[in-house]
């Protein structure tokens, strides 16, 4: 038997299943940066900017210091700037290009509770901090981590930006920056929320999302080789964090999830989130999408929420599920040629 | 060769084994995929160390573990009332699903000790550190993993001759 056992296992076709050495890669820097962030307040300044040469202290131009109603100009002189919360408009002239990072701390500690980065191309970055203890600026060389996997984003209406410039809206949530290769059959995604992962932009519009493979550049159009792109990722919020890089207590939640497309097996993992919003890509042909929760209740969304470059718009579902209690969210859109089939999403 | 060309020409000759030893624990290859996924980028992390001792063994150890982690935070999960409509065919024995279904029905550390000695090919005290174990319990748990399989074996075979 066991002989026959070593057999029959070597035999065993398994399904296909791949994993992406780069997307590893990638996900593996995140990683450690998260741990290097939240291992040692003093390494908020993280060691990374140190090595870049840029000049640590806590100097903060005057406009920063004195925030005013008024979107206010600076240079930025130190690599980690935490700015007092006012509701108001930072603007730094970076180097280019430049990896940015803002992240949120707890009041009274140097304890990060969320972060961002985002990629920019000789231009300003400017914070907006609304509603918060305050928010940490850090400044990372681009050599950091690849500027061109870096894939910077404009995602959850918190980020907006073009050539030569990002805004980003430190309130209510903000993205990750994806990892999409340009010849992408899946991706992965990390949104964090908080707030019970409410989101919205400036203007309250539901969130949206572009991929911007490599920074500076034009938009690709990642999901061109996909074949039925009906993918997204799940924004949401509950006060239990799954990821060990994140504190205990905070507010906030990590999501992920992982759409495999060319195969048509779509599989969507809300990872222990009850409420939220699933923001995903569909075909602008597609004229509704349908969502089905776990107590049968149904969801028609019309599929126009934005367009975006290529075929496709994004678009947006609620979801909620009671507290404790499994969420599975089906979702499938319909085109000229009929409806898709049912693709499962599942906390 | 950088540090990350090692590690991606790891990924590249470790992960098509990685992905079945997983699916072979988990029984369901979004799973494996998911949990070779998470196992390797904490190896990313701890690259340097690892790549000078064992990183196979090293990632098959964060493996098992998220794997146990998953089931521990599955089992919160409240029971879903649906029952997946299944079809039934007459299969053989070096089925996919049969295979697995036959391993999912050992309990954990049987399937997981199982799979380190018939699939991964490691020796008994190897699999015993691996899953901080003692040998005797990895003889053990073998032992009956292998009559366990076995017995569903017969008993299928049984069902199939009436």
């Amino acid at each position: 038997m066991p002989t026959d056992l070593t057999d029959v296992l070597e035999r065993t076709s398994a399904p296909v299943m791949h994993i992406d050495p780069y997307a590893v890669v990638s996900g593996g820097r995140r990683r450690r940066l998260r741990r290097r962030l939240t291992t040692g307040g003093a390494a908020l300044g993280v060691a990374a900017v140190v090595a870049a040469g840029l000049v640590v202290g806590p100097e903060l131009t005057r406009d920063a210091q004195r925030p005013t109603p008024a979107a206010s100009t600076g240079t930025l002189t130190s690599s980690t700037v935490t700015v007092p919360l006012k509701g108001d408009r930072y603007s730094y002239r970076l180097a280019s290009p430049t990896v940015v990072e803002f992240g949120r701390v707890k009041q009274g500690t140097r304890q990060v509770v969320d972060l961002q980065r985002a990629t920019i191309v000789n231009g300003q970055a400017w914070v907006q901090a609304k509603n918060r203890p305050g928010v940490v600026l850090g400044i990372l060389p681009a050599t950091f981590g690849r500027a061109d996997d870096l894939a910077a984003s404009a995602g959850s209406g918190a980020w907006e930006g073009a050539d030569g410039r990002v805004v980003g809206r430190m309130y209510a949530t903000y993205a990750r920056v994806y990892d999409v290769p340009a010849d992408a059959a899946r991706f992965r995604g990390r949104i964090y929320a908080d707030e019970g992962g409410r989101v919205h932009g400036p203007g309250g519009e539901l969130p949206t999302v572009e991929f911007r493979p490599h920074a500076g550049g034009d938009p690709v159009t990642v999901w061109a080789n996909s074949t039925d792109g009906l993918y997204g990722y799940l924004v949401g919020g509950d006060p239990s964090p799954t990821s060990a890089a994140l504190p205990e207590s905070g507010p906030v939640a990590q999501q992920q999830a992982m759409v495999s497309l060319p195969d048509g097996r779509g599989d969507i993992d809300t990872d222990g989130v009850e409420q939220g919003w699933f923001v995903g890509v569909a075909p602008k042909a597609a004229s509704t999408l349908e969502a089905r929760l776990t107590d049968g209740t149904t969801i028609l969304t019309p599929l126009t929420t934005k367009p975006l470059d290529g075929d496709y718009s994004a678009f947006a579902v609620e979801y909620r599920g009671a507290p404790g209690q499994q969420v599975r969210l089906m979702l499938r859109y319909r085109t000229p040629q009929g409806w898709t089939q049912w693709r499962q999403a599942a906390n | 060769m950088s540090s990350d060309d090692d590690f991606v020409d790891f990924v590249r000759g470790a992960s098509p084994r990685l992905l079945k030893t997983a699916w072979f624990i988990s029984g369901d290859p979004v799973q494996a995929e998911e949990l070779v996924q998470a196992a390797l980028e904490r190896v990313f992390v701890r690259w340097r160390r690892v790549s000078s001792g064992d990183p196979l063994a090293y990632t098959r150890k964060v493996l098992l573990n998220l794997h146990i982690d998953d089931r521990r935070r599955a089992s919160r999960e409240a029971p879903s009332h649906d029952v997946p409509d299944r079809g039934v065919t007459d299969r053989g024995p070096e089925d996919a699903d049969h295979v697995v279904r036959l391993l999912a029905a050992l309990p954990l550390r049987e399937r997981q000790v199982v799979v380190m000695r018939h699939y991964a090919g490691l020796p008994e005290a190897d699999v015993a550190d691996l899953l901080g174990i003692s040998l005797g319990t990895v003889k053990s748990s073998a032992s009956r993993g292998l009559a366990k399989l076995r017995e569903s074996l017969a008993r299928e075979e049984n069902s199939h001759a009436h």
